[in-house]
């Protein structure tokens, strides 16, 4: 551990659970999960018909038709988040700290909505003129998050976006925390991003066989796979010394960051990598395994997933494994690919600081592989350290270490 | 060279082309259709080159005539894109 502490001053989320971080939590800590049949695409063609999606979501209440002419439906969630992150946090920038600001967000996508529309008109039209329209490649960009929330507040330091697949967001959080950690800025936004309902992508993800025809059930028996989300989340980070500065609320902090890749195959997972990624960012908080009191794991419900996940949790955390609360909320909002580890860090970064952690849903019952303490109703949490897991096809691994902030 | 080849000034416009250019530019940019005038020029619209390329792609589908990126990079204004815009119809119909 060396550096800077670094703390949480604001949250912002919008998701399948709910249109705010407050919406978010009452439903999420009640284990209301949002999952359900996908109303926004015709899935008739498609073998898997339910998703985790954002409903009663109005893009002219929040943006004017101008400024929706560029944004893809992903980057209208990023800047959406990142108001509510914002707003809650109030930075108080000066225009020194502006040009300094990071912004780094995850999306494993980009616009996809836009540019499955474009496509479609080309491919389908059965016409020479067919075109798409001129503001498909800034929609379609996977950093359109960062630069339109760099251009929201005017935030000119380091502005960039990762994209590993479901660990984006995870890798994102990790190199911001750095950024602020190390000195580089003194504050920086992010989290991710995700809108993946569209027709081609809905045949994609049917065409590899991991999305489950019900619903989700991480680590439980008879659990069919994953079940698709959309949102974003964002965190407003900052050194310890401003937020105390400036009299701002701290809502926790993060502690520690590690990442690894399996550099073993591209949809199975190892138990080397991960366990790998817990033990960095263990070290990188200066912590041992014994501290760790509660985990968001990645717990997708995929049947390859779950077993991999405890093993790697119980190989890195030995007898500790068998008392740290586990919970996967992505049975509540779905897993929202390069948003997960964003929604997932708000989820945990109010576990902590509330005291109250949320149940994984759909559980039906043991599978011996998958044997950890999980959180099956709602509960309260008086862990210190917590840990958010994500874990990526491709075999990238990003684990993020939070802590209650205690001054 | 201000005016591609193919943007070429004529000296009779069409009024109805006219219109049609300025009712697409207004709608485009929600403007007031009256703000919109044959002497308007990009700058005084705040027309910039992001809502520029929208512009041309509305006129391309309005016209149905495709506009080449060379002429339209010279265009400053309202008149100069009716010119263009009757021009290109003209060699459609030719």
């Amino acid at each position: 551990m060396s550096g800077r502490r670094v703390v949480v001053t604001g949250l912002g989320c919008i998701s399948a659970l709910g249109p705010d971080v407050e919406t978010f939590w009452r439903r999420a800590r009640a284990g209301d999960s949002a999952i359900g049949p996908i109303r926004n695409l015709d899935m008739s063609d498609v073998r898997f018909q339910n998703g985790a999606e954002i409903t009663g979501f109005v893009p002219t209440d929040h943006f004017d038709d101008k400024q929706l002419i560029p944004l893809d439906r992903f980057a209208q969630l990023a800047v959406v988040a990142a108001r509510q992150a914002v707003g809650q946090a109030a930075p108080e920038w000066t225009d020194a700290e502006r040009r300094q600001t990071a912004v780094v967000t995850g999306s494993c996508y980009g616009g996809k909505t836009s540019e499955d529309e474009g496509f479609r008109e080309i491919y389908g039209s059965g016409t020479k003129r067919a075109r798409v329209h001129p503001m498909t490649i800034p929609r379609l960009m996977a950093n359109a998050g960062s630069s339109w929330i760099a251009m929201e507040y005017g935030l000119q330091g380091p502005a960039y976006t990762v994209s590993t697949a479901c660990s984006s967001a995870n890798h994102a959080i990790g190199q911001a925390f750095w950024l602020v950690r190390n000195g580089i800025c003194d504050v920086a936004l992010t989290g991710g991003c995700e809108a993946p309902f569209t027709p081609g992508s809905m045949k994609a993800w049917e065409a590899l066989r991991v999305v489950s025809g019900d619903t989700c059930r991480p680590f439980s028996k008879d659990r069919k796979g994953l079940i698709l989300g959309e949102g974003a989340a964002m965190l407003v980070l900052e050194t310890e010394e401003r937020a105390k500065a400036r009299g701002a609320r701290i809502l926790g902090e993060i502690a520690g960051f590690g990442m690894s890749a399996d550099a073993h195959h591209v949809t199975q997972p190892s138990v080397d990598g991960p366990a790998m990624a817990i033990e960095r960012a263990l070290a990188d908080g200066g912590v041992d395994g014994a501290a760790i009191g509660h985990i968001n794991a990645h717990g997708t419900g995929t049947p390859a997933n779950d077993p991999v996940e405890t093993a790697a949790i119980r190989r890195v955390l030995g007898g500790q494994a068998d008392k740290v609360r586990v919970t996967s909320t992505k049975s509540l909002h779905g897993h929202a690919l390069g948003a997960a580890g964003a929604i997932e860090a708000v989820a945990t970064v109010l576990t902590l600081e509330r005291g109250e952690a949320p149940p994984t849903a759909n559980y039906l019952g043991l599978d011996p592989e998958c044997e950890l303490p999980l959180i099956l109703s709602p509960e309260g949490c008086t862990a210190e350290y917590a840990l958010s897991h994500s874990f990526a096809f491709g075999g990238l691994n990003a684990v993020v270490l939070f802590r209650a902030y205690r001054a | 060279m201000r005016i591609g080849q193919n943007f070429a000034m004529l000296e009779c416009m069409s009024d109805d082309i006219l219109q049609r250019v300025i009712k697409v530019v207004a709608e485009a940019q929600k403007l007031p259709i009256e703000k919109v005038t044959v002497d308007s020029t990009f700058e005084e619209l705040a027309i910039d080159s992001l809502d520029g390329i929208q512009l041309l792609f509305h006129l391309e589908t309005e016209f149905d005539v495709n506009i080449p990126d060379e002429a339209a990079r010279q265009v400053r204004g309202i008149k100069e894109l009716a010119e263009g815009v009757e021009k290109l119809v003209a060699q459609k119909s030719a």
